[in-house]
């Protein structure tokens, strides 16, 4: 049962890596990688380390998924809202 | 095979997709995603491998943990770079990059 | 005219050119392999570390063998790892924008960011807050103005469990900052900042704190004639917890500083317009 656990949250990995790394939306890409983070936090908990399972679920997932969507509102921002209103 | 071999043989194969979107990709972004991606699977081998016959390791968890802190750190500055850059150029991708 | 209109739009989520996936993708497969064929013909370990921390936890201060091992038989890492956060938290901060290439906007750091709708963003719920010099970025809804102060008490007193927890059990000042730094990424974007003006004032200090009190203890063993972060075992526990107390604070405070560093989107469009 645990086995099978494993390896689905193994290609789980994969797949939200995969996603993460070569779906053509940045902001799909960015929502993948914060699903992928929060994964591994469950992989490491798999791997009786709960602290990093912490850490990971914190900073992970939740942190660099703010700076990532920040970025990401920011770059869709500046193209939806040119300053000038001629572009 | 253990959890621990085979959660090790995962983060290999991120550590090779990672590789390759790193290599494919030049808009800056992405790559940083692809580099934390990288990062996280070479904790999983570094845990994964110290953990296959023996059981709970916590000097390779704790070397992890300050890994995740530094690989946050060093994402958001790289994204505080990038944005400036953005803000001054208008460009995703680094100018050795920048060819079309 | 700005060198973005004259590329597709596509070009902003960035596209991956033929060429680069032809190169891209064998050196991934390769890699793949190399480190599977790696995996494959490993050796066990010399040493049994475990085992070795394990022997070594009575004498460490702390029961638990994390905690033992970030900052009392690994705590040079751990100290090259504040100075490290610190160090990039600086580069941002001097990075930041000048408050007067932002658009004018009160600087008054005591205001509690009742945001500037400008006319062109209908769409767009992200505006430019007033509260800080760093381009606070708020996003007004009342649901998450509310959810922020609820979590004000919850978040912060599941840090200070962390902090305690982390002798004993699972826990410690990385997850603990890692906590409050996430407070403070809810604060800056929701704009609802209670104390907004003393936290920012003693930003500098939250900074400085974790580097400068673990150096400075490290530092201090040397004059007891003991090795650099040599902890004597009666009071080990004591100057861990202290290490870790303002570990969590610097922590915290590098984090939410490189997030909050982040130029803002407005002012990137202010620049681009500067230079067309």
């Amino acid at each position: 049962m645990t086995l099978l656990f494993d390896v689905i949250l193994g290609l789980g990995l994969l797949l939200a890596a995969g996603g993460a790394l070569w779906s053509r939306s940045l902001f799909r890409a960015v929502v993948l990688f914060v699903v992928f983070g929060l994964l591994v936090a469950l992989a490491w908990v798999r791997l009786e380390a709960p602290d990093v399972a912490l850490a990971e679920a914190a900073i992970g997932a939740g942190l660099t998924g703010a700076l990532l969507f920040d970025a990401v509102g920011h770059l869709r921002r500046t193209r939806r809202d040119p300053p000038d209103g001629a572009a | 095979m253990s959890p621990a071999l085979w959660y090790a043989l995962v983060g290999a194969l991120l550590v090779a997709v990672a590789f390759a979107a790193f290599a494919a990709h030049t808009h800056v972004v992405r790559r940083l995603l692809a580099f934390n991606v990288m990062g996280t699977g070479s904790f999983l081998i570094l845990v994964g491998l110290a953990q296959h016959e023996r059981g709970p390791d916590p000097v390779p968890q704790a070397l992890v943990l300050t890994g995740i802190v530094v690989a946050v750190a060093s994402t958001a500055l790289a994204l505080v770079v990038f944005r400036r850059w953005f803000a001054a150029t208008g460009r995703v991708a680094l100018p050795e990059d920048d060819t079309p | 005219m700005r060198p973005r209109d004259a590329r597709p739009e596509g070009d902003l989520e960035g596209t991956v050119s033929r060429w680069r996936l032809a190169i891209a993708l064998p050196l991934g497969g390769g890699l793949a392999l190399a480190l599977v064929a790696a995996i494959a013909a490993r050796r066990g370990p010399s040493i049994d570390l475990a085992a070795a921390t394990a022997e070594a936890i009575p004498s460490s201060g702390v029961e638990h063998p994390i905690t033992a091992v970030l900052l009392q038989f690994r705590g040079y890492d751990t100290l090259l790892e504040i100075a490290v956060l610190l160090a990039a938290a600086l580069v941002a901060l001097a990075l930041r924008e000048e408050p007067a290439a932002a658009a004018p906007r009160s600087r008054a750091p005591t205001a509690p960011a009742p945001a500037v709708v400008r006319g062109s963003d209908e769409h767009d719920l992200i505006h430019p807050g007033t509260s800080d010099r760093a381009g606070a970025r708020a996003i007004e809804t009342p649901l998450l103005a509310t959810l922020t102060r609820a979590l004000h008490p919850a978040l912060l007193l599941l840090a200070i469990y962390l902090l305690w927890a982390g002798a004993t059990r699972p826990g410690g000042a990385f997850q603990a900052g890692a906590v409050l730094a996430a407070l403070g990424v809810l604060r800056r974007v929701s704009g609802v900042r209670p104390w907004a003006a003393l936290l920012d004032r003693w930003q500098h200090a939250a900074l400085l704190v974790g580097f400068a009190v673990f150096l400075g203890l490290a530092a201090g063993m040397l004059l007891l004639d003991r090795p650099l972060l040599g902890w004597p075992s009666a009071s080990a526990g004591a100057l861990i917890l202290a290490i870790e107390a303002a570990l969590t604070v610097s922590i915290a405070a590098n984090l939410v500083g490189l997030f909050a560093s982040a130029p803002d989107g407005r002012d990137a469009a202010a620049h681009g317009a500067d230079r067309s």
